[in-house]
């Protein structure tokens, strides 16, 4: 305690021993704030503040893009529905065609049918076995084609839906899933039109679906159907329709 | 040497102290904002998938401007076609033709590839296969001869000794994206491709 309590003193005598540890102290931090080299960009790619804001104007565009889309096709609706009227000369080709492209996924339509939540697990969100992925939708969709399904869509959150249609993919890209290029996120409602029996089944059938049950029990995967949703509505395809190679 | 009395030591060094802190205080905190500024914390955290996020909307942006352009097109046909009857007729075939394609109930000729793969596939390698072909652009496939349209389930196409996968669209993209390092058949399952100048696929 007095050897102590004799250092103490010996600090308190002398000031100068804090303004020498100030000025190492603030030496060094200022030595290395000036001695910090900015980095060259030495590869093609952009800073990530540059990607960051690149993403933010990419994806605004794309949202302008898809309400210019969206209110493109409303005047060609309506532009077609005044030439229905008005060339009658032509109703049965006209009709021909609208049936074709009512079933080529290409208008709304509301139907019975399922809707099923796909969502990460709650407790184990840092575990990739327990958060959902764009190849479990993929198998949910062909297990749901296979079992009759006439339309599909995948709804994340936000209620942003796109419809699976015939140039559609499903990619996970880093922690999102991209369908017909829109960004989705969880939770995931896979909306099926067809006998409800039928896809009830297919969902409950724990052989078909193996890679999504075992990460249900295991890993706490949110998987199951939508109480009460048996009237389901598809949105139109909006995805790519440029066929640009294929021919008759 | 400086001499102070008790009382003004402990006040100065109280105040050297207060300085002290105050000083480092903002100095961590203008180094931290530097290291922010130029990307280092979040960076080190995501690396590459920011890249990979923007180069994906950059593409789909572009796929959409294609489609936006086509649909502005189609409306200043139908805008055409509202008074004349043979823009009309024309329109009217188009759309017939697209909507046969998508249905698969015609057949089908382009350019494209092929694909050949000797082994047999599973389930989950057939649906991811697809997927990606369809990613890269395809307008229409067939598999072992047997046209593949949005409804199709892969599940006919299982465990069969050899793949003869045709698909049509721009063949050069086709090609890279399927022999690519790290691209589909690398990824997905071992084969081969050869672009093609025209391929007849059948209807369903």
């Amino acid at each position: 305690m007095p050897k102590f309590q004799k250092i103490k003193e010996s600090f308190i005598n002398k000031p100068w021993i804090y303004l020498g540890v100030i000025g190492i102290v603030l030496g060094v931090v200022l030595g290395s704030q000036f001695s910090q080299k900015i980095p060259r960009i030495i590869s093609p790619a952009v800073s990530y503040i540059a990607l960051d804001e690149m993403q933010t104007n990419l994806e605004s565009e794309q949202a302008n893009l898809k309400k210019s889309l969206s209110s493109t096709d409303g005047k060609i609706d309506e532009l077609n529905n005044q030439i229905e009227i008005k060339q009658s000369g032509k109703k049965d080709l006209i009709n021909e065609v609208e049936t074709l492209k009512r079933k080529a996924g290409l208008t709304d339509v509301s139907a019975p049918g399922i809707s099923v939540l796909l969502d990460d697990s709650d407790d184990r969100k840092n575990n990739p076995n327990s958060i959902a992925h764009a190849s479990d939708m993929r198998d949910l969709v062909n297990n749901l084609w296979i079992n009759g399904a006439t339309a599909i869509s995948i709804e994340g959150a936000g209620h942003i839906e796109e419809r699976v249609g015939p140039t559609t993919s499903i990619d996970c890209i880093v922690n999102t899933v991209l369908i017909n290029g829109t960004k989705i996120v969880p939770p995931f409602k896979i909306k099926a039109i067809g006998n409800r029996e039928k896809l009830i089944s297919s969902i409950n059938d724990q052989k078909a679906l193996k890679l999504i049950y075992d990460r249900v029990s295991k890993e706490g995967l949110v998987f199951h159907i939508v109480d009460g949703e048996t009237m389901i509505t598809v949105p139109k395809f909006t995805g790519s329709l440029t066929f640009k190679n294929a021919k008759i | 040497m400086l001499k102070f009395n008790s009382t003004t030591r402990e006040v100065v060094s109280k105040l050297l102290l207060l300085a002290a802190f105050l000083v480092l205080g903002l100095l961590i905190a203008s180094q931290y904002l530097l290291y922010q500024k130029m990307g280092f914390t979040q960076s080190s955290n995501d690396p590459g998938g920011k890249a990979v996020r923007v180069s994906n909307l950059y593409s789909d942006n572009n796929k959409l401007k294609d489609q936006l352009n086509d649909r502005e097109t189609q409306l200043n046909n139908l805008q055409d076609a509202a008074s004349n009857n043979d823009e009309l007729q024309k329109l009217l075939d188009e759309d017939k033709a697209k909507y046969q394609i998508i249905l698969g109930v015609v057949p089908v000729n382009g350019p494209g590839v092929t694909i050949d793969i000797n082994h047999q596939l599973v389930l989950t390698q057939l649906v991811d296969l697809i997927n990606a072909l369809r990613n890269s652009g395809s307008e229409a496939i067939a598999v072992n001869g047997k046209r593949v349209i949005t409804t199709t389930p892969m599940e006919s196409f299982v465990d069969q000794a050899n793949y003869k996968i045709e698909v049509i669209g721009e063949k050069d993209v086709l090609y890279e994206s399927v022999t690519r390092p790290g691209g589909i058949l690398d990824l997905i399952t071992y084969g081969s491709a050869t672009r093609s100048d025209n391929l007849l696929l059948p209807k369903v």
